[in-house]
């Protein structure tokens, strides 16, 4: 058996709330037992970074909070009346019903109920996110599904592409930590370069931007968990698809991702290559500045990383192909299936064989980070105990997330390297300090 | 071996008429629960989320030394297992049996027998909790058949706590749940009666506050027995043996009633020892109860009597003037409530988690004591209605419990969570009554947070009734 002890990946209903609460003007109604909502309050807001939930997150989540009678009669009244009565209290763009476990199971027709609220002139969508269905990201494609047939209801025909624009899936809020910061560094960096992001999901993000959807030039997945939506509007507005199986840091593969587009877009490859120096010509500075710490306290080291493939990955070319750490143990956390690009294909060996394990109970990527007898390992806050037992040095980057406060920090893009290079060398130096 | 009647209890609302919504004057709920009566029950045709009694329960469950927890279910209902682990630390170990599609319709038994296999084979640990969830009470799993096998099979108790999620409305209920199976598997026969030692349940709050009790009872001479929570399993067994169970709140009832009834311990419920007045006389009820008189408790009383007399005299420890609305279970609310009025200030108002007909005495004798004018609000969480109770008459400050906090302070309302902070004993809340002067003395944060987009329609909702959607059950 596999995946069984502290599973760091909440279910298909919490993944599906959390993309729900990180879009302005989206109310989830949830429709379900008290706890669900709850417990994704604590997992994936307090436990993820101290972020919270958004202004109708948290204990602000309508939900129907169903009990027995609602099991063996039927719930589908008690939603009816929940969403009649919560589009008067909430100040909502979009209510958008996620049905739990419970209500699947005893077949309550939630669709019924939201088409009925939406024939009295609010706006809604349904989606069907039993925490059986399976994991967060799970949660997150079908939100992402519902989400985009809404928005583009009233799509006009035919479709009006704006050149340049380019959705991006894949980055999961609630379960990917820095979710906002790799949206906002990714967003700076494609404006730099003369293309415009839609990011669809945290800042300034509300259904509006989910409306534009239909007239992007491209969709863009840096993880397995956006390929399947980018394949999915592919066939529903015929929009090309790029598929990447990781987050770019740091200034080559920031700079191969944008190469990537413009080929697709028939973009001038001049005006990204002007974009890329500008920017390298910045890192290149402050990394030769880092140099001093470097060799004065000896950074170079070996690590282990475990966190969901995109970041995992993402994190682990740029400290084996940048800053010349050598990688030990990859442990990937969110199970994905590598329909894209092949693992081989895609993580660094240098002069190492790289073990790369698919899993997330934590008392076996205790035991895997613990062989290892890494320098340094990035993983949950959970693994800060490993790290301390093996003398290691420690950096929070995945879920769970208890120890650091993160907000709009993330380590995508050429900046995004530079936040890694600070918290990686902090926590370096605090390793020599306490020994 | 399993000595209770039966598999399950009763949920909270059958056996006590608890209630979690209302909003209104007191006198009709103390009416309701007179001569054995239950006050009617009350639905929410809209809520907000909040824990049940699986969250409850594996808050609790997390914290019993040498155990593992299975939660027989989605992975979902065991997720805050990440911010317990990570925030709280050191717990026990959860494991979930991830139950998929296929195991929602054709059963997940075998699933479940793998996981408890897998977890004793990892820690060896001296029991194993397995908690149901509503997949498996709608699958109908057979887990007592599974839990009795593999009991048997290990030689440690496999202790089911049957929490379906959805039986009970009030969240409380899960430790009702997980004291009727601790009940069953976990206490001994009794030996011969231990005259110093006292039972004290710990169903939740901070190992701080847990120590601090213990520092409290051995001060006057007694030895406490803490459990569950940050206890061993060997307190458990233990507890038929201690002169009496001390509860710190209602949710120690169904454990305290069954020691008193199968192993002849008294249990009492005492009102919390929060601030100096109360820890005097929680002090003082212990010795009483338990027939032990202690020297030391009046040297106690006077030394402590001083240090307080310096404190209020203090204006950084000292509310006066301060009004303060209070959120929480009903035994905290109260001690709290008392730690106010101890300090100077005065209660605005009340929302009180649940009540039922054991609790409604309390809040009956408060009121009157205080002389309260105001409405009683019913809600677990529900902060759509306090936000619409606190639009009416904004307190100074807003006292609330993990989550609600914040949810004040985005109205402009200076806030405070307790719920981290160590309440027990003489001295331990000067911390509490520190963040209430100084969230008083420095708004600038709060009145930012107040000043941008509600998500409340203020205009639609803030000018009804915050009862309007707490409604009389029918049949």
């Amino acid at each position: 058996m596999k995946n069984m002890e502290s599973l760091r990946t909440q279910c298909a209903l919490q993944g599906a709330l959390s993309a729900a609460n990180a879009i302005g003007g989206v109310i989830p109604v949830v429709h379900s037992t008290a706890g669900c909502a709850y417990q994704n309050y604590l997992a994936g807001g307090l436990a993820n970074g101290g972020q919270g939930a958004g202004l109708a997150g948290g204990l602000a989540v309508p939900s129907t909070n169903i009990v027995e009678k609602h099991v063996v009669f039927g719930g589908s009244a008690r939603l009816r009346e929940q969403l009649k009565n919560a589009v008067k209290v909430f100040e909502g763009k979009l209510f958008l019903v996620l049905s739990g476990c419970t209500p699947n199971l005893v077949g309550d027709d939630s669709k019924a109920m939201v088409e009925e609220i939406e024939t009295q002139g609010y706006p809604a969508a349904y989606v069907q996110a039993s925490g059986f269905h399976g994991s967060a990201y799970t949660g997150y494609e079908l939100a992402v599904r519902s989400l985009v047939d809404f928005a583009s209801k009233k799509t006009a025909s035919p479709l009006t592409t704006v050149k340049g624009l380019i959705n991006i899936f894949g980055i999961v809020p609630g379960q990917d930590t820095f979710w906002q910061g790799e949206l906002l560094s990714l967003s700076r960096e494609f404006s730099a370069a003369g293309l415009i992001l839609n990011p669809l999901f945290g800042f300034n993000q509300t259904v509006e931007n989910w409306k534009n959807i239909p007239h992007a030039s491209l969709n863009l997945s840096l993880s397995t968990w956006g390929s399947g939506i980018v394949e999915y509007l592919k066939e529903k507005f015929g929009t090309p698809a790029l598929k990447r199986s990781f987050v770019p840091v740091g200034a080559e593969d920031t700079k191969q991702l944008l190469l990537d587009i413009a080929g697709k877009l028939n973009f001038d490859e001049k005006q990204i290559n002007n974009h890329a120096e500008k920017k390298e010509q910045e890192a290149d500075y402050f990394i030769s500045q880092f140099a001093e710490a470097y060799f004065n306290f000896n950074f170079q080291t070996d690590f282990s990383i475990a966190g969901p493939l995109s970041q995992a990955v993402g994190i682990s070319r740029f400290l084996a192909y940048n800053l010349g750490f050598t990688p030990k143990t990859i442990i990937i956390t969110d199970a994905p299936q590598l329909k894209d690009e092949p693992i081989g294909d895609i993580l660094p060996h240098i002069d190492t064989k790289v073990n790369v394990f698919f899993t997330e109970d934590g008392n076996e990527i205790s035991g895997l980070l613990k062989k290892g007898n890494p320098g340094l390992i990035l993983g949950s806050t959970i693994d800060r105990i490993t790290a301390e037992e093996k003398g290691a040095a420690h950096l929070s980057i995945s879920l769970p997330v208890s120890d650091r406060i993160v907000l709009n920090r993330g380590y995508a893009g050429y900046s995004g390297a530079l936040n890694l290079i600070e918290d990686i060398g902090t926590v370096l130096l605090k390793r020599r300090t306490q020994k | 071996m399993p000595s209770l009647p039966s598999r399950i209890i009763a949920i909270a609302e059958r056996r006590l008429g608890s209630i979690d919504a209302y909003y209104g004057p007191v006198q009709p709920l103390i009416d309701g629960y007179r001569d054995g009566q239950f006050f009617a029950q009350r639905i929410r045709t809209l809520s907000q989320t909040k824990g049940d009694e699986i969250t409850v329960i594996l808050q609790m469950l997390h914290q019993i030394k040498n155990t593992v927890t299975v939660v027989h279910g989605a992975r979902g209902c065991a997720a805050m297992q990440n911010y317990l682990e990570s925030y709280d630390g050191h717990g026990s170990p959860v494991f979930s049996t991830n139950l998929t599609e296929d195991n929602s319709i054709m059963g997940a038994e075998e699933v479940l027998r793998k996981t408890i296999l897998a977890a004793v084979e990892r820690h060896k640990p001296e029991a194993v909790f397995v908690v149901t969830t509503p997949i498996v009470a709608i699958n109908n799993d057979d887990v007592q058949t599974v839990a009795a096998d593999l009991g048997e099979e290990l030689n440690i108790p496999v202790v089911p706590i049957y929490a379906d999620g959805f039986k009970s409305k009030t969240s409380a209920n899960g430790y009702d749940i997980a004291y009727h199976s601790i009940a069953g598997f976990l206490t001994a026969e009794k030996r011969a009666t231990d005259k110093k030692l006292v039972n004290i349940i710990s169903s939740d709050g901070s190992e701080e506050d847990v120590h601090k009790i213990a520092e409290l009872v051995t001060s006057i001479g007694l030895n406490p027995n803490i459990f569950p929570r940050f206890g061993l399993l060997s307190a458990i067994r233990n507890s038929s043996n201690a002169v009496a169970t001390i509860g710190l709140k209602p949710d120690s009832r169904v454990i305290g009633e069954f020691l008193e009834k199968e192993r002849q311990v008294p249990y009492y419920l005492l009102e919390q020892p929060v601030g100096p007045e109360a820890t005097s006389r929680w002090l003082g009820e212990i010795t009483g109860k338990t027939g032990n008189k202690s020297e030391a408790l009046e040297f106690i009383k006077s030394r402590e009597k001083k240090k307080f007399d310096e404190l209020v005299a203090d204006p950084d420890t000292n509310l006066s003037g301060r009004k303060i609305y209070i959120s929480g279970d009903i035994y905290t609310a109260i001690a709290l409530a008392g730690l106010v009025k101890e300090f100077g200030g005065s209660v605005t108002g009340l929302s009180i988690a649940n009540i039922d007909k054991n609790s409604v005495a309390l809040l009956d004798e408060n009121y009157k004591k205080n002389g309260w004018p105001f409405n009683i609000h019913i809600g677990d969480g529900q902060v759509f209605e306090q936000a619409n109770i606190l639009s009416r008459d904004t307190p100074d400050v807003y006292l609330g419990a993990a989550g609600q906090a914040v949810h004040a302070a985005r109205l402009g309302i200076p806030s405070v969570n307790y719920a981290p902070m160590p309440l027990y004993g003489y001295d331990a809340s000067i911390k509490l009554i520190r963040a209430i002067v100084r969230a008083c003395s420095n708004r600038s944060f709060v009145e930012k947070l107040g000043s941008y987009t509600s998500v409340y329609n203020r205009s639609s909702w803030f000018g009804k009734n915050p009862n309007w959607y707490i409604k009389q059950e029918v049949g």
